[in-house]
């Protein structure tokens, strides 16, 4: 297959090389997640989102801190404000554009290191087995019991509002899902083959735990990552909702929201327009993680993924 | 089948039957729910109707002395009296009380009113004042107003329709303070204990107790033998509603006819069968400073803060008219308003002047989520007069702390006055000796302690005035304050809802209110 | 088997301790007490309220308080509310009924909504029916409930005032409570008016709420569903001749117990969706009180209502894991399950 492509791709005529190979790439990630267009289109808008979010100032009409008193609570399609104006006469749009930085960063980061935190304590424990492995598993039956919610909202009454402490609680709240994930999975690669031949060899635990274990187990890790990524965001804007948010010093979608509500009357696009913001994002993020998912040799990664549906 | 039990657990036919088993164990555990709902039919079917209040939150207590909360007051003052009310000027004017004088700067003689009883009957004499007044500051029933009557020293029965107050040095705010605590059956609190008393409690107000759901309402029944005179209504029914929209749409389809605190935002939505209610309000909004942290140790920031404000277009654009930009930490009904006092002006070219001595120093102005908008609103003025202000939202609790510890660089907050007395403001914020309850703004000068310190020592109000003249014009030439405004209270209130006139501290006096059907 | 209980039950008390211990300490390492919320904004020097503080025991050392608690708790007295004077018993009692009655209409909402969803999808994979039926399910996931919520209030409350926006009930219904569920129990006192007043009040919550459970649900049924499909037994019966409707029974039956087990581990997430809803409704349950009372400071009842959560929880776990116990040969054995 990838001979006549390349062979196709060296006969174009030269100008066309870039758009043809662009295209091919397309075609390969169209491909590999099994012809559908819905990832395409969910991974497009993913990228979308993160361009404006880095682009923010580039990209927003006006500063979303700019107050204009006599300018309060317009509808959108008011000259000069697309989406409206709110309770400060600031621009909607300019506040949603500069909102997509705070989800994408609280959202990334506390994905990433949840997914570290709770990937390195699936490993030992797997691996290791034995008392460790039950202690471990009892906490993670507890904290799951743990609606994360409230857990969330206690650290955050504790620490004091602020991105920092807000990640701080993801993350304590969300690893348990990668661990029990992971844990699953070493468990029954213990037993393998390459792995018994490399204790054979005399490796030493950490490094098969490392070089042999973790490659297999990454995988269905993303996967679970790309859907946990939404949870977290629309965590995060709930947090914001309940008055727990990021401070007001850069915008959030959830704190809008939160804002919102009392105009819902008088002004429904204050509460509408972030909701949807969300909703469009976690979407997208959902969709790609269903992708992913697919796009995985069913057979061998279904089981496991099996265990990480409930976590959704 | 395999796959499916990787969890451990899940033996087929059993998990759903078992489902079913377990919720209705958990219906019958919740079956020892007592009063979830109304636990009776209470059908007086009078012609007086029923007349229902929103408020903006659930109450804390219907026992008089448990409690710290004006939401909680409103209510609880139709099912108690107290010696003495506030009139519309906040000033004390007779309750069960008909008159009163001051024997000696630290004695007080209530003559009480004659032929009152309680609804179960327990006549209302100097006796319950005296038991009621005690039980107010006896430390082991654990009151959270026993610091409002803390100046009272003893309290003595001289015949059954006459009581001696005693203070322990003379106490200008006494009648504020009695104003706000009510009288309690000593007989029927005695028999029955405090848990009992709040759960079924017994006054001699307008309204008797009939019952009270948590978080969904409390429904009070017209006392037809209140001494004055008959409340027109049947029932009065008070219901929490926190959330402003849904407070909104209750008394826009009909189920409330008077809604609390409506934002002056949503007051315009107000129309048809309903509208807004406004009335001036006792709650004075201000940008504190402190004086002892940068940039605000340079009095000129200070007063370059004072002069970058445009309280006019606060009042007009936030609360869309419905407030009063203050000139002055006092607003026009107190008692120590300064009513000839300049304050400071809009002067944008001035203000810039002045701030240029902050330096381009960074302020940070701490806040609660309730205030925020202001705060903002504020700190996009004083960014305009160059001064760099962001706003940082705290936890309620988190920021009780930082203000309190002196831990805050600037602060935005209200401060209720419903006891309509400058004492209040200048005791708290403004007086050394106060350090040591909070840290505020640090502010000390010893002039401004000598002038509250006298004004505390003597009841003479017209003296009193006077000295307080004297402590604002000080205070707002040190500036350790911004004042903002005065926002109205907004009510919203049907059109079938007559004779009611709004009050300025929350309160609901419906005695001679009635429904129009 | 009797080790395999004391074990279990054993294991299950360790996990309440430390779950009452892990909200002991969060509380009180917060800023602030029940004390700085009652007072306010109120005229109240730091003496008094230090002697405040000492009336109700909050200057003893943190390990003294959890102490006292734990002993109290142990007897099953959790304590009275600081802000409210009431016992947190009769408070849970209060709300619990009203959240329960939430979820349940709620689940029953989702029931109705993603089984026959998964069902189509899962007998017609890959079809149009399948790609819709996945599409409306992902959809509902990535809704946050409080915008449902809001936009459920805009649309139904606001605009059209068919449903109302909040609380539970209407006044003056004379209802008597019996299970503290209004539905129910209007529906067993024959108070029609009553239950169509429970009914109007609970639908947008239930909608809400509902929504994002069905959508998981719909998923993982249909997953399940799949799963069974494919075994052997399943075309033994069609070539047999079964209606499809019996086909179908047959295949819930069997996808059931894993479908639970993946739901019944999202149970604290379902008590999440209820604290939000409950929030953006006003509904009088325990996920509302939790979170008014961590902000008030108001520890007994933090701790009391986050106990009986965790009790409630724990216990159903471990009847589920000692009928699951006594069913497996394996443990009654005592060998090793996992």
């Amino acid at each position: 297959m990838s001979t006549t492509r390349v062979s196709r791709r060296q006969s174009a005529a030269k100008p066309r090389t870039r758009i043809a190979s662009a295209a091919s790439a397309l075609r390969r990630v169209h491909d590999f997640f099994g012809g559908s267009w819905s990832v395409l289109i969910a991974l497009a808008w993913l990228v979308v989102v993160i361009v404006v979010g880095v682009l923010a100032p580039l990209v927003a009409p006006m500063d979303p801190n700019a107050q204009d008193l006599s300018n309060r609570l317009r509808p959108p399609l008011t000259d000069g404000h697309l989406l409206g104006t709110d309770v400060l006469g600031r621009d909607v749009l300019s506040r949603l554009i500069y909102g997509t930085r705070v989800s994408l960063v609280v959202g990334f980061t506390a994905v990433a290191l949840s997914a570290v935190l709770g990937v390195a304590i699936g490993l030992v424990s797997g691996y290791l087995g034995g008392v460790v492995d039950t202690v471990f598993m009892r906490i993670v039956d507890a904290w799951l019991a743990f609606p994360f919610l409230l857990l969330a909202i206690a650290i955050v009454a504790m620490l004091g509002p602020g991105l920092d402490n807000i990640v701080l609680a993801l993350v304590i709240t969300g690893w348990v899902v990668y661990a029990r994930l992971v844990r699953g999975e070493t468990l029954s690669l213990r037993e393998r083959e390459f792995v018994l031949s490399a204790r054979g060899l005399g490796v030493s635990r950490p490094m098969i735990m490392i070089q042999h274990v973790l490659p297999n187990v990454l995988a269905p890790v993303v996967v679970v990552a790309t859907l946990e990524l939404g949870v977290v965001i629309v965590t995060e804007a709930s947090l914001s909702f309940l008055g727990l948010g990021a401070g007001t010093a850069t915008p959030s979608w959830g704190g809008m929201l939160a804002d919102g509500r009392a105009y819902i009357t008088v002004a429904w696009w204050l509460a509408t327009l972030p909701g949807l913001a969300i909703f469009l994002l976690v979407l997208a993020v959902n969709v790609l993680g269903d992708g992913l998912r697919d796009a995985l040799d069913p057979r061998s990664q279904r089981r496991m993924l099996r265990l990480a549906e409930g976590f959704e | 089948m395999r796959r499916m039990s990787d969890s451990g657990r899940g033996s087929g036919r059993n998990r759903p039957l078992l489902g079913v088993v377990l919720v209705g164990a958990l219906a019958m555990v919740t079956a020892c729910a007592s009063g979830s709902y109304e636990t009776g039919n209470q059908d007086t079917g009078g012609a007086g109707g029923t007349l229902t209040v929103a408020l903006p939150s659930d109450i804390i207590s219907m026992d008089p002395a448990m409690h710290r909360s004006r939401v909680t007051q409103s209510v609880v003052r139709n099912v108690f009296d107290a010696l003495v009310n506030q009139g519309p000027d906040l000033q004390p004017v007779p309750e069960l009380a008909t008159s009163w004088q001051q024997l000696d700067p630290t004695t007080w003689q209530f003559d009480l009113r004659r032929d009152v009883t309680f609804h179960n009957g327990e006549p209302f004499d100097a006796e319950a004042v005296k038991f009621s007044i005690e039980r107010l500051l006896d430390p082991d029933q654990k009151s959270p107003r026993a610091s409002m009557l803390s100046s009272i020293s003893s309290v003595e029965v001289k015949d059954p329709h006459t009581v001696l107050i005693k203070t322990k040095t003379p106490s200008p705010i006494l009648l504020a303070g009695l104003a706000v605590n009510e009288i309690v059956p000593p007989k029927y609190v005695q028999e029955v204990g405090a848990e009992e008393f709040a759960k079924k409690p017994v006054g001699t107000g307008p309204f008797s107790f009939v019952e009270r759901v948590p978080n969904e309402r409390i429904v009070l029944q017209a006392n037809k033998d209140y001494w004055g005179g008959a409340p027109k209504v049947d029932k009065l029914v008070f219901r929490p509603v926190p959330e402003v929209s849904a407070r909104i749409a209750a008394l826009k389809s009909g189920e409330v006819h008077i809604a609390a605190e409506i934002p002056a935002d949503l007051a315009p939505t107000l129309t048809g069968d309903v509208k807004a209610a406004p009335v001036t309000g006792t709650r004075i909004f201000f940008l504190a400073m402190n004086v002892t942290q940068a940039p605000f140790t340079s009095a000129e920031v200070r007063a370059g803060v004072n002069h970058a404000i445009d309280r006019e277009a606060l009042v007009k654009g936030l609360y869309q008219g419905y407030g009063r930009s203050l000139d002055q930490p006092a607003c026009p009904e107190m008692l120590g308003y300064h009513d000839s006092f300049q304050g400071p002006s809009f002067d944008l070219a001035k203000a810039k002047q002045l701030l240029s001595a902050a330096d381009g120093a960074a302020v940070r102005i701490d806040v609660e989520e309730k205030d925020k908008t202001l705060a903002e609103a504020v700190a996009g003025q004083l960014q305009q007069a160059g001064l760099k202000a962001t706003v940082n939202v705290l936890e309620t609790q988190a920021f009780t702390n930082s203000i309190g510890s002196g831990a805050s660089q600037a602060y935005l907050s209200s401060w209720g006055v419903a006891e309509g007395d400058a004492d209040v403001i200048f005791a708290q914020h403004f007086w050394s000796p106060s350090r040591s309850s909070a840290f505020y703004t640090g502010y000390r000068n010893d002039q401004v302690d000598k002038l509250v310190a006298d004004a505390r020592a003597t009841t003479d109000q017209t003296q009193r005035e006077a000295l307080y003249r004297q402590a604002i014009e000080t205070v707002m030439h040190d500036a350790p304050w911004a004042p903002l405004l005065n926002p109205h209270e907004i009510y919203g209130v049907s059109t079938r809802v007559l004779d009611w006139e709004p009050s300025p501290i929350g309160r609901y006096n419906v005695v001679k209110t009635s429904l129009a059907s | 088997m009797l080790s395999f209980v004391l074990r279990r039950i054993g294991q299950t008390l360790v996990v309440l301790v430390l779950v009452s211990m892990i909200v002991f300490a969060l509380l009180h390492l917060a800023p602030g007490d029940p004390v700085d919320a009652i007072f306010a904004g109120e005229n109240v020097t730091a003496e008094q309220k230090a002697e405040y503080r000492h009336q109700l025991g909050l200057d003893r050392s943190p390990l003294a308080q959890y102490a006292s608690f734990a002993a109290k708790a142990a007897r099953g007295d959790l304590g009275s509310s600081i802000s409210q004077g009431v016992p947190v018993g009769s408070l849970i009692a209060q709300t619990l009924p009203a959240t329960v009655e939430l979820t349940l209409a709620a689940l029953l909402v989702a029931i109705v909504i993603a089984v026959p969803v998964a069902i189509v999808s899962a007998l017609r994979q890959g079809s149009g029916w399948d790609r819709g039926g996945s599409l409306v399910a992902l959809f509902g996931i990535s809704m946050p409930s409080f915008w449902l919520g809001i936009m459920l209030i805009l649309l139904f409350a606001v605009t059209l005032n068919v449903f109302p926006s909040s609380g539970r009930l209407d006044i003056d219904t004379g209802l008597r409570p019996l299970t503290g569920l209004a539905s129910v129990d209007a529906l067993l006192q024959g108070n029609w008016v009553a239950l169509r007043s429970a009914l109007w009040h609970l639908a947008l919550p239930a909608v809400t709420l509902g929504t994002a459970i069905a959508a998981t649900l719909a998923r993982v049924l249909r997953s399940g569903l799949l799963d069974v499909k494919g075994q052997d037994y399943v075309e033994a019966l069609r070539a047999r001749g079964l209606s499809a409707r019996r086909v179908i029974r047959h295949m819930l039956r069997n996808a059931m117990p894993a479908t639970v087990t993946v739901m019944g581990v999202r149970v604290g997430t379902l008590l999440g969706g209820a604290i939000v809803v409950e929030t953006v409704f006003s509904w009088p349950g325990i996920g509302r009180l939790i979170v008014d009372s961590i902000q008030d400071r108001d520890y007994p009842v933090v701790q009391g209502a986050v106990l009986m959560l965790a009790t409630i929880f724990a216990l159903v776990n471990l009847t589920t894991d000692l009928i699951h116990g006594w069913l497996d040969p394996r443990v009654k054995q005592g060998r090793a399950t996992t």
